[in-house]
């Protein structure tokens, strides 16, 4: 009894570290929204100056969506305000688009059904 | 090579917590103290990391520092280790090996690589702030959305100091923090009931953790609120321990409690009950609350300056609270109480079974445990939670849905410690009764 008691531990204790090594590598291998997200603003981010403020708008009106932005722009802080001279504009394909005549574009990627865009007020 | 440095320095300084623990908690069992040092260990890094961004440190500075300390302590921790002999572990470790087992299977089938809604709208959010020490302060300018910027910084500083350790943001910092968080609450409370001799007491414990979906799911979330139970806990655990000796313990409770503002601003208002608590039952024993302050002392001065000179004024008491201002209209709105009474009992039913099925079982037969001064204070922190909604500036039912199966969380392992250590009292006084 003793003795497969001790083998159940053995198990035990090898079993538990390797499961987590295997959900972390899991999950490290499996791309998420936030991770399609990051991969689609990553050429963006380069071209946005440090400090500077940050509008934000998007065609579904999913609150999660900026939220998730929010995420994975920080430390660079985005407002969910089309105010500010710079904007991050998301915009569904399957969804009206809108159109900022007064911008310019300075970056623009489109992918996974959306097209993000880098845009900034003309003078 | 950051990281080798920081796994050493974390190594060595925790072989000084240990030590220092141990001389403090006489009596405690070794798996105990195990995690009573890991545990203090951890919450005593979001301190030093805090102090690192507030001097405007970079974190090699922090490893320089966390060097120093322990070429200070290590030869006077020396000693103590050259005696100590690692213990096999025994039979009876079966049965927390076997809850982590199930606890890593619910973790792999169910976590979620970013956590739930708060935790990357706020902590982990934070955690990318703290992660830059020349960017930090921007967090609390910022006008960021949907993120409570007055919120305690004990999570994010953990998370910032191991992203800081493993030299990126990886997501994997705070998904392993909430699992190590996740096991060490059951097993805390398992080796807690075990001190105490109550062997099929703790195995309760065990399953009832192994068992609920709303803990484990709460836990796996990366939100504060399960590091905020653990610590609620522990002192909780240590109270029960400490009481009735006058030892150095009330440096450990202390420091705990005090910690537990620094999670959030729910532990602000237990750290002031418990505190308040504390005094009022000790205040014969002047030696004990001198410990009990000292040990609170860098907790309650992080936290003061913390609030002072950074976070922005809580929603609850700024000036856009309206409820404030018209109090007398909201505290005689009875339809405000029915609505939180409802939601509270319904969430009750639906989450928090177990501790409706062990209160009625203390009620039956040990209903002296409501009349103690943990009970005193949980329901004291319950009727603060009350109020809290009552005057809420949110959206009432909106604020309900979204908090209150978590708020309930903070107390949920205290209370099953509790209430199955009040068993054990019972246990005594059968025994004391007088054969006719």
């Amino acid at each position: 009894m003793n003795k497969t008691i001790t083998y159940i531990k053995i198990i035990l204790m090898a079993a538990v570290p390797l499961m987590l090594i295997a959900k972390i590598y899991q999950l490290n291998k499996t791309d998420f929204d936030m991770d399609l997200l990051a991969k689609q603003l990553a050429p963006l981010q380069s071209r946005i100056k440090p400090n500077c403020s940050i509008g934000f708008y998007n065609n579904s009106n999913d609150p999660a969506l900026f939220v998730e932005m929010q995420y994975v722009m920080a430390p660079q802080v985005i407002s969910n305000k089309i105010t500010p001279d710079t904007l991050l504009v998301i915009q569904f394909n399957n969804k009206p688009f809108k159109t900022f005549p007064d911008y310019r574009v300075i970056a623009q990627n489109q992918d996974n059904g959306r097209q993000i865009s880098l845009i900034t007020k003309t003078n | 090579m950051v990281l080798i440095i920081t796994l050493v320095n974390i190594l060595l300084l925790y072989g000084g917590t240990y030590a220092f623990v141990k001389k403090i908690t006489i009596g405690d069992s070794r798996a105990l103290t195990i995690l009573t040092s890991a545990i203090s260990l951890v919450v005593a890094l979001s301190f030093m990391y805090y102090l690192m961004l507030v001097l405007n440190q970079s974190f090699v500075v922090l490893l320089i520092m966390l060097s120093a300390i322990n070429l200070a302590h290590i030869f006077i921790t020396y000693d103590f280790f050259k005696n100590y002999r690692p213990k096999v572990l025994s039979n009876s470790h079966i049965w927390p090996l076997a809850a982590a087992f199930f606890l890593t299977c619910y973790f792999i089938l169910y976590a979620s690589k970013y956590g739930n809604w708060d935790a990357f709208a706020m902590w982990n959010l934070h955690a990318k702030f703290f992660y830059h020490p020349e960017l930090w302060k921007h967090l609390f300018t910022s006008k960021l959305s949907y993120s409570a910027l007055d919120y305690p910084m004990m999570l994010p500083s953990i998370v910032a100091f191991f992203w800081n350790a493993v030299g990126s943001m990886s997501p994997s910092v705070p998904v392993l923090f909430a699992y190590g968080v996740m096991l060490a609450i059951p097993l805390y409370t398992y080796f807690a009931l075990r001190d105490e001799g109550l062997k099929w007491l703790s195995l309760v414990a065990l399953v009832i953790f192994v068992t609920d979906n709303n803990f484990k799911q709460i836990a796996t979330s990366q939100c504060a609120d399960s590091l905020l139970s653990l610590l609620i806990l522990m002192v909780f655990v240590q109270y029960e321990k400490f009481k009735g000796l006058i030892n150095n313990r009330a440096y450990l409770l202390g420091f705990i409690c005090a910690s537990c503002a620094w999670v959030k601003n729910e532990g602000l208002v237990f750290y002031l009950l418990f505190t308040a608590g504390f005094i009022l039952s000790n205040y014969r024993h002047v030696p004990v609350l001198k410990k009990y302050l000292t040990g609170a002392i860098v907790p309650t001065l992080v936290l003061v300056s913390f609030k002072l000179f950074f976070a922005p004024a809580n929603d609850l008491i700024s000036a856009d609270n309206k409820q404030l201002f018209s109090l007398s209209v909201v505290l005689t709105d009875w339809g405000r109480y029915a609505t939180i009474f409802k939601f509270w009992l319904n969430t009750l039913v639906s989450n928090y079974i177990y501790v409706l099925i062990l209160i009625f079982a203390t009620f039956v037969v040990n209903w002296r445990f409501f009349a103690s001064m943990p009970a005193v204070i949980i329901a004291l922190l319950l009727m603060g939670y009350f109020i809290i909604y009552l005057v809420t500036p949110h959206d009432l039912s909106w604020h309900l849905y979204t908090s209150l199966y978590r708020i309930f969380q903070h107390i949920y392992p205290a209370l099953i410690y509790l209430v199955l250590l009040g068993f054990k009292d019972l246990q005594i006084r059968q025994r004391q009764v007088p054969l006719n």
